[in-house]
């Protein structure tokens, strides 16, 4: 499988990047660090929008930047989705949307640009001036226009910081119809690990300009060295990617198949067949030396304890391994010492939550 | 009215015209690079531009009539008591009143939307032309009308430089002050009055144009 290959380094008088990775050239690779991590300026660098950015960049067998060589923005062929729409105030929404087609020649276009509006559902603000439309609609057209204009490369720079929570809510179903539905790779940076566990399937973790973790998303989030504090810590969590085997409507719950094992989760209009990405925080999960039957909880699963990572605050993160599949439980020091926990024991997994992402 | 009055106007609007246009043509390069230059020393070449605001148009007139009288600076052709010479001095007087709101409408651009144009696949020079110009439209307008108008009232610089050859350097301020000097004050009256509306005409023309583009980018 081809990849994207980036070894970039940028300072200023108070802040270096030193950005060196390889990822897939396939799917969303999510950038997640702190404000100040270098997360826009690397996203900036790879457009070619940072030119004292040093270094070489190769996406695929195409070469963007390497030793003196830079290709200029114009021709990099990327699709950036800024953290403002950065629409024209001067042309329509579909004016915006051609924009792209005007200087970039190619006839796979026109359905790229279809493709773009329906995806998207742009079909009834065509005709509008970009200065009608609200906040989150704007942006859906900015994403569009990113994509119409039939790039090699997505690049969102935190689409969603600008808008309020609600608009938040509204556009991430769009955005994750954008990463099922479109073949084209992507680098989404946010410092928000809510978003990144929706659309992406790659993790990068940036901390002070450099890059401390690079792999699928799983095995990142459940990495016990990753605990930086941007992923596990307080926020750990983990993301499972399930069939949906069966729904029961009477009981209201639907059994769904992990690579480990099945879990069951609340029956809210899902098909079977369906694909879902699942997310579990690691402080639902409790565990038990004992399977409980008098418990109200839904989902108690076999584990096997695979490491023990000590948190701040007097808390622990427990790796639990189930077949293929990784849970993250979040449990005091006591509870730790009380039940004498080492790697390798047997433990039972009591999930009081489960977040369907999609 | 008189018709070498009448002429007089025309030539003061041909004159006008002239060098509007070639301000545009000069002052656009000028006022995008003094809107995106960050060279330490651009400062010095803002002074510059703005210079003419405070001169008095005869200092700039007298160092025009210099360098262009016969055997003046830079071995430029004779150009004092000509057309084009009262073209050239005009485009330096009326710079400031172009650059500046050129300059400014510019900077309001800003580089967002430049870097959006990039990203979509638009040179520098497309982005320019597709996004750019419509965007600084107002801007453009303010500083053709100010370039026109204040090239209209131009009288220092012209009475240095240009004389009062009718058809070639006879510009209507001229005619005025010359019907003052020769106590025709009826004469001096029409010129006045028709230049006095034509100002505010433009002047008034290009405030609706602007106001009614603000509504309409609303």
């Amino acid at each position: 499988m081809s990849s994207i290959r980036v070894d970039l380094q940028f300072s200023r008088q108070d802040f270096a990047l030193h950005a060196l990775f390889e990822i897939p050239a396939s799917g969303i690779t999510g950038v997640l660090g702190y404000s100040g991590s270098g997360k826009t300026t690397l996203l900036r660098a790879i457009a070619g929008l940072e030119p004292r950015a040093q270094g070489s960049i190769h996406i695929g067998a195409t070469c963007w930047q390497e030793g003196s060589y830079a290709r200029p923005v114009h021709q990099r062929r990327v699709g950036f989705v800024f953290q403002q729409p950065n629409l024209f105030p001067h042309l329509t929404v579909n004016e915006n949307l051609c924009f792209g087609l005007r200087f970039r020649g190619a006839t796979e276009q026109s359905f790229a640009l279809d493709a773009a509006i329906s995806l998207l559902g742009l079909e009834s603000l065509l005709d509008r001036s970009p200065a009608t439309l609200s906040g989150g609609e704007q942006q859906r057209v900015a994403i569009a226009r990113a994509l119409a204009s039939a790039p090699e490369l997505l690049l969102f720079d935190e689409p969603l910081s600008a808008l309020d929570e609600r608009r938040k809510a509204e556009l991430l179903p769009y955005l994750e119809r954008v990463h099922r539905e479109l073949q084209v790779p992507g680098l989404y940076v946010s410092h928000a690990i809510s978003e990144v566990t929706r659309i992406a399937d790659h993790l990068l973790l940036l901390d002070a300009g450099r890059i401390v973790a690079n792999g699928p998303i799983v095995d990142v989030l459940t990495d016990p060295e990753n605990s930086t504090g941007l992923v596990g810590g307080d926020q750990a969590l983990v993301v499972i990617d399930v069939r949906v085997a069966e729904t029961d409507a009477v009981v209201g719950l639907a059994r769904v198949t992990a690579p480990g094992g099945d879990l069951l989760i609340k029956h809210d209009r899902l098909v079977v067949g369906e694909k879902l990405r699942l997310q579990i925080a690691a402080h639902d999960i409790s565990v038990a030396l004992t399977k409980a039957d008098d418990s109200s909880i839904i989902n108690i699963l076999p584990t096997r304890i695979d490491a023990i990572s000590h948190s701040t605050c007097g808390q622990v993160i427990l790796r639990l391994v189930m077949g293929e599949t990784i849970l993250l439980s979040c449990i005091s020091m006591s509870s730790l010492k009380r039940l004498n926990l080492r790697v390798g024991d047997s433990v039972f997994a009591q999930i009081k939550a489960v977040a369907v992402l999609t | 009215m008189m018709l070498t009055d009448f002429n007089a106007v025309l030539l003061t609007l041909k004159l006008a015209l002239v060098s509007t246009l070639v301000l545009l043509v000069l002052g656009t390069p000028l006022a995008w690079w003094l809107a995106r230059s960050r060279w330490r020393y651009r400062f010095l070449v803002d002074a510059a531009v703005a210079l003419p605001l405070v001169l008095p148009p005869t200092v700039l007139g007298f160092y025009l009539l210099l360098a262009f009288g016969s055997g003046g600076l830079m071995g430029l052709p004779t150009l004092a008591f000509t057309f084009t010479g009262l073209v050239i001095g005009s485009v330096i007087y009326s710079l400031p009143f172009v650059v500046q709101p050129l300059r400014d409408a510019f900077v309001a651009v800003g580089t967002p939307p430049l870097e959006a144009a990039a990203t979509l696949g638009a040179t520098p020079l497309q982005a320019f032309f597709s996004v750019v110009v419509p965007m600084a439209r107002p801007g453009f307008l303010t500083a053709a009308v100010l370039g026109f108008a204040h090239t209209m009232g131009e009288f220092g610089v012209v009475l240095m430089i240009g004389g009062n050859i009718p058809g070639e350097t006879r510009v209507a301020s001229i005619a005025i002050y010359e019907r003052v000097e020769g106590l025709d004050y009826v004469a001096a009256h029409e010129l006045a009055v028709l230049l006095l509306l034509l100002s505010f005409g433009l002047l008034a023309l290009v405030y609706g144009l602007n106001r009614r583009a603000r509504v309409v980018g609303a």
